[in-house]
Order: C-alpha cells, then sequence, then structure tokens
C-alpha cells in the first residue's frame, strides 16, 4: 500500500465512522437532525479537501504529509467522540458530567498532539517567506505553548469542577493562541533577526 | 523511538542539535565545532537523520542540516542535556591519587 492509499484509508475509516454515528444519532433524536447533518458534512467537506491537498503529496515533504493526514483524523475523531456522546445521551443512558468531561479531556489531548507535532513540520526551506531561524523559533514557541496548555486544559477536565473547567480551560485556549500570535507578530516585525544567519530569507534551493 | 533515545544518548548528537538550535547550519559548519574526522561527523548525521531529528537540503555543494524536533524529542533532549546521559564519567582526583598510589 502506498502512502497515498495509507493516508485516504485512514481519512475514509474516520470519515465512515462520522458517518454511521451520525446516522444513528439522526434516527435514534431526530430532534437533533441538523447537528447530525452539520457533522457529516464537515466531514465529508474535510474529506474532499484534504483528498485534494493529498494529490499534491510530491510537492509537500513528509512531515507536512504526516500532519496532515493528522490533523484531520484528529477534527473526525473530535466530531465522532461528539456524536458518540450525544448517542449515549439518546438512548437514556445518564452519565452525568462525564461526557462533558470526556469531551474536554479528548479536546485537550488533541490539543497536546498537535502541539507536539508543529516544530517536526517543515516545509522546503525555498518555499519560506521568512528566514529559517525566525521560522524555527516560532514554531518551537507555537509547539511549547500548545502542549503545555494543551495539558493544562486536560488536567482541567480532569480536576477541576465542571462550572470552573467550562470557564478556564476556554480562558487557556484563547491565552495559548494570543501568545502565539504575539510571538508571529514580534518575528515579523523584528528584521534584525533576519539578517542573522547565512541562509537570507529569499535563500531559493536547486 | 528507540532510534531517537539512540541518538540522543550520545555527547556529540547532542551538541550537534543544540548547535542547529541556533539556526540551520551545512554539514561543514557543523564538522568546524568538533575535533573528529569528516566520516565520523557522517555517521552521527545519518543516525540523526534516522531518527528524524534533523532534515537535510542539499544546496548546490552543500548539505544544510535544520532541526526536526517534536516537543517531546526536545524535553527528551533537555533532559539527556541535563542528567549527562552516555557521558563518561570523570575520574575524581582523590580516586585517581588512590589509584596511583596502589600501582
Amino acid at each position: 500500500m502506498t502512502l497515498f492509499q495509507r493516508s485516504q484509508a485512514q481519512i475514509a475509516s474516520v470519515a465512515l465512522i462520522v458517518a454511521g454515528l451520525g446516522a444513528a444519532n439522526w434516527y435514534f433524536q431526530p430532534q437533533h437532525a441538523r447537528a447530525s447533518i452539520i457533522a457529516m458534512g464537515t466531514m465529508a467537506v474535510v474529506w474532499l479537501v484534504a483528498g485534494l491537498r493529498v494529490r499534491s503529496f510530491p510537492t509537500q515533504t513528509e512531515s507536512e504529509r504526516r500532519f496532515l493526514v493528522l490533523s484531520v483524523v484528529a477534527a473526525g475523531l473530535m466530531l465522532a467522540v461528539s456524536l458518540g456522546i450525544s448517542l449515549i445521551g439518546g438512548i437514556s443512558f445518564e452519565g452525568g458530567t462525564l461526557p462533558r468531561r470526556v469531551l474536554g479531556i479528548m479536546m485537550g489531548l488533541v490539543l497536546v498532539v498537535i502541539g507536539n507535532t508543529m516544530p517536526k513540520v517543515l516545509g522546503p526551506l525555498a518555499a519560506r517567506r521568512c528566514s529559517p531561524l525566525q521560522t524555527q523559533s516560532v514554531k518551537r514557541f507555537a509547539g511549547w505553548t500548545f502542549t503545555i496548555a494543551g495539558l493544562a486544559y486536560t488536567a482541567m477536565w480532569i480536576f477541576a469542577a465542571i462550572s470552573q473547567a467550562e470557564d478556564f480551560s476556554t480562558l487557556l485556549c484563547v491565552g495559548a493562541l494570543m501568545l502565539v500570535i504575539g510571538r508571529c507578530a514580534w518575528a515579523y516585525l523584528s528584521p534584525v533577526l533576519d539578517s542573522v544567519g547565512d541562509i537570507p530569507p529569499n535563500h531559493t534551493l536547486q | 523511538m528507540p532510534n531517537v533515545f539512540r541518538a540522543l544518548a550520545d555527547p556529540t548528537r547532542r551538541r550537534v542539535l543544540e548547535l542547529l538550535r541556533q539556526r540551520p547550519m551545512s554539514a561543514g559548519e557543523l564538522s568546524d565545532h568538533f575535533d573528529f574526522a569528516k566520516p565520523t561527523m557522517s555517521a552521527h548525521f545519518a543516525v540523526l537523520k534516522e531518527a528524524d531529528l534533523v532534515e537535510a537540503h542539499k544546496d548546490g555543494k552543500q548539505v544544510i542540516y535544520q532541526l526536526k524536533l517534536s516537543v517531546l524529542e526536545d524535553a527528551l533532549l533537555g533532559f539527556a542535556k541535563t542528567f549527562r546521559l552516555g557521558e563518561t564519567a570523570v575520574p575524581t582526583p582523590s580516586k585517581t591519587n588512590e589509584q596511583e598510589n596502589k600501582s
């Protein structure tokens, strides 16, 4: 099985799980049909876009391909967990706050996985607009920030009271995002760093 | 993952990764920081590439290396550096004197 086929199979499996859970949700909870349709439609669009993007594999580095597939699978799993929790609620399973906690933990772990992988995703040097030094330093900062925020988010949904977890986890995500945006802006506005290193910003490779 | 541990267990390879933290460098630039022969350095680069910790790009005759560490691998590198994994223990002066006296 080629890399292209394997990636397509992984994305298709997640899409089918989402479709199955969406259909079951629609059947058992007709009053929430709209949410099920949106979830299935979103996954179908993501599958289509990812499929088109995956076709351009020869122009991407291996880490970019992995990151793309990982992102789509993570998005699909989040939709699947949401639909699964809704389905459990629909067939009269009384789980208390458990479904919300499970979803929170899942979202925190997705943030950890994406943050962890972020610095490893490298495009070709020639395709970069910033200097390689800037790109590397921003990616490391973003990776560490999202990983730590994701761990804190997960811990919050495990240990904190549900009302506190709901409030503070959102603040945590927004805070992490603002930090990363600030770091990107600072890197963009500090041209001095562009002159550091032997590889200029507009460096092209043979 | 075993490849990552193997790569990080060597102080020279850790030093290479620390140099690459500063900026992407060519193989020649990296080799200038060490007293090893070029084949030895090439072997170290090969181990790092096999562990997927660095990425090499060809630029004419040069090979440019750049860092490719995930957050977990970055943390492991810091851990290995802090605890000096793989470094040979230097005998303390008192022990050395004792050994000399015995002989």
